[in-house]
């Protein structure tokens, strides 16, 4: 007999959705996280997008919850300007958007709420590995000693030492990991509503940037997310970025981010509460496989995050694996469940959520968005357009259409190749 | 043969993560979490030590606070202490040292037979290092307060007391009360295996009737102080001059011409 | 023992009055924060027309009450007995409580020391009333008679002002450092009483098996202050400390981490758990202002910041930021300062040719 049925590691949005459903259908559940209390030490950009959380958290729109993205903007930021799409809209009503969220606060609530559901929850200690017995997970290794179970779902996030030193995930390499940075800026709740033009306090702004402009022509990605009474600012640059830059400390990234003459008005007057550093699985799934024997892993370390080097998503898709991963375990034990069987239903599972879907659909398109055309070359030529267009200089009015080929031909790339760029990016994204 | 040992303990905001507001100096302690307070630490380290070497030793772990003080409780016991109480009641709010003191000291009365008791040498939410003592008088037993080690030997108590001027040691017999200073010694952590225990196992609450004290004696009522007023200390304006490499003739000049250094 | 009972209010609060205060002694001398405490105790006891009462506790004792009164204190009492030689809680809580019910004053004051602090509470207790801990400011109502006893809370940022309306004394501890010894004026005119007091048997049960004096750095009384932390980033930082500091006069402080490391010895601790200074000069090197150092720096009367960080929280408090790397900085800084001293000291040569 195992001492737990379920043992969860991690308390992410992963980890405590997969807990709280398993925990509902009265599986005896551990769910552990190094951080004291969970969730203390995790970051993100901060937009939980859609609302999967409702199956495990109906009320969490009451929870804490940040502010409701009526506001969605893309830039593009050259040394001068910044050319950006804002796009606002009464219909982020129907159309769900997605709310900000200070995941200190919001993983704590969520990991209260497993723990009120049932789940026994430890918080402070980091576990060392799946303790694996003839090829099968039997629980997990903390200290010397092993805590028995019948499954073990690995919710460790991005950092997957455990999946790594248990040999179910390759290490990542530069090419497929980015750095996150992330400051929390606190500014009065008043003055973030009128500075973004919002239509209540309850209203938030998110917005993606493209870093064109960074010194030494590092491409990096920007966000700016408002949340009740400051700001999330920060940038995701790639490993292989960094390493070929390797003067470029990311902390000297946010600061150019923050210093572009359109990013520093709108952070002007806050102060920097918090800073902090995490890495991002880039290029989707990086597990060898999802499940094996007697164990599952959800969100982060499964690599189940959306990244186009511009928009970050994995709260969402963490959630709904870690949801799917308790099902395929209820599954299962319906069926009398057997210390250390395999669950292939979890990847059956998944590949019918978006979850998968988006994986598949979206593959690769980080070389795209990581391009120089992307970083560089699109921004300057619009840039060079706008100006023409948009200012009085006593020369006749031009067509858009020849103001753009003036501004492609200045570039060295041809028109066909650019034009197979931005052909491609449609398309994609 | 073991001893029984009471460790009092304060759950308090931890000072690390509370942040000087650098323009009104105020302090944040909203996004601080709790723990254990400090010097605490050491006493249930310092305890532990005893049970080390003294295996029947029995070692209780107390708490005056609200209810969610019990995670600071748990996780002593999944240190190695035996009991976790804690002592909770609304009577017991907005107490100064002097209620504080008599909670506890009627709380391990009650508790019986307890051969020595360990606390922090202070806490740094109210940092007055009174409350050890102060229980100690009330019980009427001896005391060492500031010590960075303690042991047992022929049945008296050994403690070593970091003074300002010198190390002092002392020796007397249990009951006694020891107070321990932060940096004593390295609290061991605690393993899944033991959390999962200490969870289990659960702690115990005590009221104002357990520990049969009149509501008017403890908290807010039973106390001789009283808080009149706060106010934000007044901050001497800073200007934040700033000198580069090269200039520090000029610096040493202005320095100098303000009367600041004397050379 | 007192017993599990609450704190009594006496009846006739009037009764109470004169300010008493513990002098401390160290090693057989008055210890620089007892003496502090004759300076504030006395200009609250005369703000009232009453008396400072200073108690002395120990053997060899006659000199001392002698040179308490010189110090300033109205009234010296000294009780003398050989079990009084070495502080001991419980045979000193007793003398000093009996002392208190015998002579009914309004205040008492107590350094907050270690051994005052271990006194303080169990003196308050047997007395059955409360003590403010750690008071950096004193002051009386001179109608009602009331001390305010102010201490900094919640890392020094806020200052409680906590009176204690009916109980008798009222107590504080007073934090070392921040009251004045005042001047010693030989021949001043004062009251002293020496008696010979004896301990009952139960209260000496505890012995004292041995004292290893530890040479103290008092960093409380230093004008100028150099400090050093973890951007010193290796022990040997703290020698270019020691010459800048030699070259002005100067002590060196440390914060808490490179004590923890074994840089330097904890005497030379600043902050929270370390002292309390407040020079007119206090140089930061490479320490980042955490809450719990600059608990125990802020009140000085300059502050130099030399960080590579230039957003280090000690920036926001310093009144001079020099944003490099210390070993580039502080050598130059005593460079400069050998320089001007040079350039001060050869007009004055001259003049004396
Ligand atoms: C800068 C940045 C911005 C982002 N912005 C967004 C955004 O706007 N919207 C969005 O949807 N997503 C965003 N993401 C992605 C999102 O943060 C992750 O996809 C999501 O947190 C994944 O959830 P998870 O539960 O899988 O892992 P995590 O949230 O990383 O949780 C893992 C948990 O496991 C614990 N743990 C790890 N190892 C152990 C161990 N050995 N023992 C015990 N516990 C362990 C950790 O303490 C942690 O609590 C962003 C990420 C970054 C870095
Ligand atoms: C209960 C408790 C009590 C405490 N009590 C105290 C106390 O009494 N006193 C105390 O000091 N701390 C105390 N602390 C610790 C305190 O929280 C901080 O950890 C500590 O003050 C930080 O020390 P630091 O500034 O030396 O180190 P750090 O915070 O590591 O700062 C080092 C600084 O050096 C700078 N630097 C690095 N290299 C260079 C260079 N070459 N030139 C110039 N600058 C450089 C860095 O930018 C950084 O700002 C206590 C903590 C707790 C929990
Ligand atoms: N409410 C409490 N419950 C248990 N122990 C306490 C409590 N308050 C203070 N103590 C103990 O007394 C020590 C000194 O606290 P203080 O006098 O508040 O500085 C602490 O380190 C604890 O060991």
């Amino acid at each position: 007999m195992s001492e737990f049925d379920v043992i969860v590691v991690g308390a992410g949005p992963a980890g405590a959705s997969a807990a709280i459903k398993l925990a509902s259908a009265k599986v005896n559940v551990l769910l552990v996280d190094r951080a004291d209390p969970p969730g203390s030490k995790n970051v993100s950009g901060g937009v939980l997008w859609g609302d999967s959380l409702t199956q495990v958290a109906p009320d969490w729109e009451k929870g804490p919850v940040e502010r409701y993205v009526e506001a969605k903007g893309v830039s593009f930021l050259t040394k001068d300007s910044r050319i950006s799409l804002d796009f606002r809209s009464k219909k982020f009503g129907e159309y769900k958007s997605g709310y900000t969220v200070l995941r200190t606060k919001f993983d704590a609530w969520l990991a209260k709420k497993a723990k009120d559901s049932g789940v026994m929850l430890v918080s402070g200690v980091t576990v060392d590995k799946i303790a694996m017995k003839d090829g099968k997970a039997v629980g997990v290794e903390q200290g010397g000693e092993t805590i028995t179970s019948d499954a073990v779902i690995l919710a460790e996030g991005a950092n997957s030492r455990i999946a790594y030193d248990s040999g179910l995930k390759r290490k990542p390499t530069d090419r497929n990991t980015a750095l996150g940075v992330k400051e929390i800026i606190k500014l009065p709740e008043k003055t973030i509503t009128e500075r973004f033009g919002l239509t209540s306090p309850k209203m938030g702004f998110a917005s993606e940037f493209v870093l064109g402009f960074l010194e030494g022509g590092v491409r990096a990605g920007g966000f700016l997310y408002t949340n009740k009474e400051s700001l999330s600012i920060g940038a995701v640059i790639s490993m292989a970025e960094l390493r070929k830059n390797n003067k470029t400390y990311s902390f000297n990234v946010i600061e150019q981010f923050k210093e572009h003459p359109f990013v520093a008005p709108l952070l002007e007057g806050g102060r920097v509460e918090e800073y902090s550093a995490h890495l991002v699985p880039e290029g989707g799934i990086s597990a060898d496989s999802l499940n094996g024997n007697g164990y599952m892993i959800a969100g982060d370390a499964a690599g189940f995050t959306f990244s186009n080097g511009l928009v970050l998503q994995g709260m969402n898709y963490a959630i709904v694996s870690g949801i799917v991963a308790a099902e395929s375990f209820l599954e299962k034990k319906e069926k009398g469940i057997q210390a250390g069987a395999n669950f292939a239903n979890y990847t059956e599972n998944l590949s019918k959520t978006f979850v998968m879907k988006d994986m598949m659909n979206f593959k690769g398109i980080d070389k795209l968005t990581w391009s120089k055309y992307v970083h560089q070359t699109l921004p300057s030529i619009a840039e060079e357009a706008m100006l023409n267009m948009f200012s009085e200089n006593g020369q006749p009015k031009k067509h858009l259409y020849k103001i753009l080929t003036k501004s492609m031909s200045s570039h060295e790339e041809s028109k066909l190749g650019m034009a197979m760029e931005l052909l491609k990016m449609l398309r994609r994204m | 043969m073991g001893l029984k040992i009471v460790v009092m303990i304060k759950q308090v905001p931890d000072s690390q993560e509370v942040v000087i507001d650098p323009v009104t100096f105020t302090l944040n302690r909203s996004a601080a979490r709790n723990v254990i307070n400090p010097a605490d630490e050491n006493a249930i380290e310092a305890a532990l030590r005893i049970k080390d070497k003294l295996p029947d030793t029995h070692i209780t772990v107390i708490t005056m606070g609200p209810p969610f003080a019990e995670t600071a409780l748990l996780d002593a016991m999944a240190r190695g202490v035996d009991d976790g109480l804690l002592v909770s009641d609304r009577a017991f709010a907005g107490a100064d040292t002097y209620p504080t003191g008599l909670t506890l000291a009627a709380t391990i009365t009650k508790i019986g037979d307890v051969d020595m008791i360990f606390a922090g040498e202070e806490s740094t939410d109210s940092s007055t290092g009174h409350v050890g003592p102060g229980v100690a008088e009330f019980l009427g037993i001896e005391q060492a307060s500031y010590t960075s080690n303690s042991w047992i030997e022929d049945g008296y108590v050994y403690a070593e007391r970091e003074l300002e001027d010198g190390i002092e040691t002392v020796k007397m017999k249990p009951p006694s009360l020891i107070t321990v200073v932060t940096n004593a010694n390295v609290p061991r952590n605690a393993t899944l295996r033991m959390k999962i225990d200490a969870i289990r196992k659960g702690i115990k609450t005590w009221t104002l009737a357990d520990i049969e004290l009149k509501p008017e004696w403890v908290g807010l009522k039973g106390s001789p102080t009283v808080v009149k007023s706060m106010r934000t200390m007044n901050e001497k304006k800073r200007e934040g001059k700033k000198f580069k490499a090269g200039e520090m003739d000029k610096f040493v000049d202005e320095l100098v011409s303000k009367g600041i250094l004397k050379l | 023992m007192v017993g599990l009972v609450n704190a009594e209010p006496p009846e006739k609060l009037e009764e109470y009055k004169n300010v008493l205060i513990f002098l401390e002694t160290r090693q057989g001398k008055l210890a620089k924060p007892g003496l502090e405490m004759i300076s504030v105790g006395s200009a609250i006891a005369h703000k009232v027309n009453e008396e400072l009462i200073g108690v002395i506790l120990g053997n060899d004792i006659d000199d001392l009450v002698q040179e308490a009164g010189e110090y300033g204190c109205d009234r010296v009492i000294g009780l003398k007995s050989k079990e009084l030689k070495d502080f001991r809680t419980i045979p000193y809580s007793v003398c000093m409580a009996d002392l208190i019910a015998e002579l009914k004053p309004n205040i008492a004051l107590i350094p907050a020391t270690r051994n005052g602090r271990d006194l303080a509470s169990r003196i308050a207790v047997k007395s059955k009333t409360g003590v403010t801990a750690d008071c950096t400011e004193l002051d009386i109502d001179p109608t009602e008679r009331i001390l305010m006893a102010r201490r900094p809370t919640y890392g020094e940022s806020t200052l409680a002002e906590i009176l204690c309306k009916k109980h008798r004394p009222q107590m504080a501890t007073a934090r070392p450092g921040i009251f004045s010894v005042p001047e010693k004026v030989p021949g001043r005119k004062f009251q002293s009483e020496i008696r010979k007091t004896t301990v009952k048997k139960e209260n000496l049960k505890k012995e004292i098996v041995s004292f290893k004096p530890k040479s103290t750095l008092d960093l409380t009384s230093s004008k100028i202050i150099v400090s050093g932390g973890l951007g010193l980033g290796k022990p040997s930082g703290f020698e270019m400390l020691e010459k800048l500091a030699a070259e002005i006069d100067g002590k060196v402080g440390a914060s808490r981490p490179t004590v923890d490391m074994g840089w330097i010895g904890r005497d030379h601790q600043v902050g929270q758990t370390g002292q309390s200074v407040r020079p007119d000069i206090y140089f930061a090197c490479g320490i980042s202002g955490k809450a719990q150092h600059i608990m125990g720096m802020r009140l000085s009367k300059n502050i130099v910041s030399i960080n590579t960080d230039p957003e280090a929280e000690i920036n926001s408090i310093s009144d001079y930021i020099i944003t490099e790397d210390l070993y580039k900085v502080i050598p130059e800084l005593i460079e400069a300062i050998k320089k001007k001293k040079g350039g001060a000291i050869a007009p004055a040569a001259a003049k004396s040719a």
